[in-house]
Order: C-alpha cells, then structure tokens, then sequence
C-alpha cells in the first residue's frame, strides 16, 4: 500500500510547498477532463486527491504522520469514490450533450466561433435552447446494403427524407441530417436525425469483411468431373467452372464481385464454396462400378490421420 | 435512444458539490452554466460545476479564464462527437457521393 507521499511522489521530509506542487502538477496531468474514457487516471486522480486530503495542509500531515496510518489513504480513496458518485464532466459530454450541443454546426471558421460571444456567453440568450435529436432506425435488404441504394422515408412529423445508402455499410452504421431533429428553443438550432441501418441477412450470401462467401450444391459427377454452373453473385449470375475433382472446403473465388472497400477503392471477391449432394446409393450398377473402381485405386485415406496413430494421441 | 438526464434540485445539489445557493446562482448568472431552471438542475449541469470548482481549487483558474476554458472544451467535446460520429459513417459517404 503506498503512502501519500509516494503518491504524490515527494519525500517525507518535503516542504509544504513541494507537497503543494507535486500535487498541483499530479492533479492537472491525471485529472479525468484531460484524460477522458480512461479509467486508470480517474482512479490516480482520485488517488492523488486522498492523498492531499491527508498531507495537503501542516495540520493534515502532522496528524497523518503521528497516526502513520498508511492504511487511511485507501480508506480516503474509496470515501473519494463514494463522494464522487456523480459523473466527470467529460462523461456527460457525449452525442446530445447540452453544453457541447451549441457548436454541432460549427463550420470551418472554428476560430471565430471561438472568440465570438466569450465573456462568459456563448453567443446567444439563455432562453435559446438547440433542439434535440432524433434517432431512427431503416430496415435495408442484404442487397442495398452491399450495393447502395436511394430511399426515402417519412419522419413522425411528416417530413419527407431523402436517404443516400452508401455501399458497404454494415448494421449500426448511423447517417447524420443536420437540422432534421426537433427544433431548437428561440435562435438555437435544430437538433439532428441520426438514421441507423439495420441490415437483413441474406439466405444465400454470407458476408466475410470484404468478401462474400456462398455455398453452391454440385452433383457427385459434377465434383468427380467438373462443371460448368450458374452462380447467382450480388448484382447478377456469372457462369463458373467448378473443376474436376476439388478437394472438400475449397473456395473458388469470382474477384470483384464483394464489397466496396471504401479504404482502397476496391471490391472484395465473392468466395463460392461448392458441396457435393450425394445421390441416395441404392443403384446396384453404381455400387458395381464403385467397387470395381477401389480395387483399381485403393486409397488410404487415413494414412496421415493423426486419428489413426494411438488412442491416447487425443 | 434519446438521453435523458436526471433533474436534480439545487438543495441537493448544495450538498453535491458543498457551493451555497448564491455560488450557484452566480455560475449561472455569468452562464457558465445554463440549467432548465435556477433551481433545477441536471447531471450535466452538476458535473460542470464540479469542473469549476477544479479548475479553480486545482488548476489556479480565476473568474475570467473559467468562460474561456468553458468555451473551448465544449468546442473540443463537440468536435470529439463529431469525429466519432463521421468516423463510422463517412468512410462510405464520401466514396459513395465521390462516385456519383
């Protein structure tokens, strides 16, 4: 357990004032306005207040040194936690805030908007109140979200809202509106619509980042001698050729049939995993030839099967 | 999905932050904060006195720089909001208005 002085990083001989400005200097860097979302400084920060709490004064320190009570600045600590149940100001600053709220429109003159209405005001009435924001969710088909797409919806009020679906978004991802939320108090600005996505998952596609991942069923003499099969991708079928004799989880890929990689430019390929459908094995004539066959060709297919080696090798 | 934030009334909030009724009344006369009403409050407000108070114990800030600070987080955290928001959304927007 550390003492206060080791937490504020000064020796037990030092002066007051050293006391004083170790703790000023340890305060600025770990208060949690400075250090938002960690939650290592608040727990410092609040360490740190303990300990002045028991050496920040003469008095203080005196009792603290004749007590030598080291296991007090725990104590303190969690009294500090227990007294700050309240949040830190920057936990209260996320989207839809009321301070932080006034400069959501805030364009690319940043500096002017700095310096006007600072003495103390922030640049309009205290009857002025921005409006809120509205949120919404928009079910989109598998399709529209790889590809893109144009809609239009209709918000409670009425007002009609033209929505641009970029391609490659996934679920959750959120289109902003500015000014298309409720409408600010007096001069203050409207609040935004935020329009979530929520995306349908598709029957046949499965979507792997980039890439999109379909099964396609083949027939035993298609796997055994290749084929040539329709293949539905995201925006139309292509015609592939399966070739003679894959080998069980290949993935043939078609490039340019993923997603768009906003990062690059580029679309992902689409991966076709092709599964055999075994036919129902009754036909006489079909087991004849397959007997036939393993004599020619004996396989040991369980040679290099580590399966095979020992019953303890698990 | 609308935040809502607990309203708090000024007697509590006396014992909150130990700040008398006047200390309050002044912070938000100079509208260094700006609550629903004088004396109801939210978590919001609650916290940013909280931060005044810092600013002035900790951080040596006198009456006039508290506006200015004030002023310049909001800013920051606005912006903050901003990039994480555009940060999920605008990779695709860009390239999609880019293409068209």
């Amino acid at each position: 357990m550390k003492t206060p002085y080791e937490v504020l990083g000064v020796s037990p001989t030092a002066t007051p004032e050293e006391i004083k400005l170790a703790y000023r200097s340890l305060a600025k860097k770990f208060h949690p306005d400075i250090n938002p979302g960690k939650k290592d400084t608040e727990l410092r920060f609040k360490e740190i207040n303990a300990a002045n709490e028991l050496i920040g004064t003469p008095e203080q320190r005196q009792k603290y040194d004749e007590a030598e009570a080291n296991a007090k600045i725990e104590q303190s600590a969690r009294a500090q936690a227990r007294n700050r149940s309240d949040p830190y100001y920057q936990q209260t600053q996320g989207s839809g805030s009321r301070y932080n709220e006034a400069f959501e429109g805030m364009d690319e003159d940043m500096f002017r908007s700095i310096f006007s209405g600072m003495g103390g005001g922030f640049g309009r009435s205290s009857g002025d109140r921005p409006g809120e924001d509205a949120f919404y969710k928009l079910e989109i088909s598998f399709k529209d979200s790889i590809l893109g797409s144009e809609t239009e919806i209709t918000l409670p009020g009425g007002k009609k809202l033209s929505v641009k679906i970029p391609a490659g978004v996934v679920s959750g991802s959120k289109l902003r509106f500015a000014g298309h939320g409720s409408k600010g108090a007096g001069k203050a600005a409207a609040g935004n619509a935020y329009v979530e996505l929520v995306v349908t998952p598709s029957k046949l596609f499965r979507r792997k980042e980039f890439d999109l991942e379909i099964d396609v069923p083949v027939s035993l003499a298609e796997a055994v001698l290749g084929a040539e099969v329709k293949v539905p991708t995201i925006d139309g079928q292509v015609l592939m050729k399966i070739p003679a004799g894959f080998t069980e989880g290949v993935r043939l890929r078609i490039p340019g049939k993923g997603v768009l990689n906003p990062a690059s430019g580029k679309k992902g390929d689409q991966l076709v995993l092709p599964k055999v459908n075994f036919p129902a094995m009754t036909d006489e004539e079909f087991k004849k030839a397959v007997r036939a066959w393993q004599i020619r060709q004996p396989q040991e297919v369980r040679a290099a099967w580590p399966g095979s080696q020992s019953e303890s090798s698990t | 999905m609308t935040r809502t934030l607990k309203t708090i009334h000024i007697t509590e909030i006396e014992i909150i932050t130990g700040l008398d009724r006047e200390t309050i009344a002044l912070f938000i006369t100079r509208e260094w904060i700006r609550p629903y009403s004088d004396d109801l409050l939210d978590e919001e407000d609650v916290a940013r006195i909280r931060l005044i108070q810092d600013l002035k114990n900790q951080f040596n800030a006198n009456d006039d720089s508290i506006p200015i600070i004030l002023h310049l987080m909001d800013q920051l955290y606005a912006l903050r909001n901003r990039v994480s928001c555009e940060d999920e959304i605008n990779p695709f927007l860009r390239l999609s208005q880019g293409k068209n």
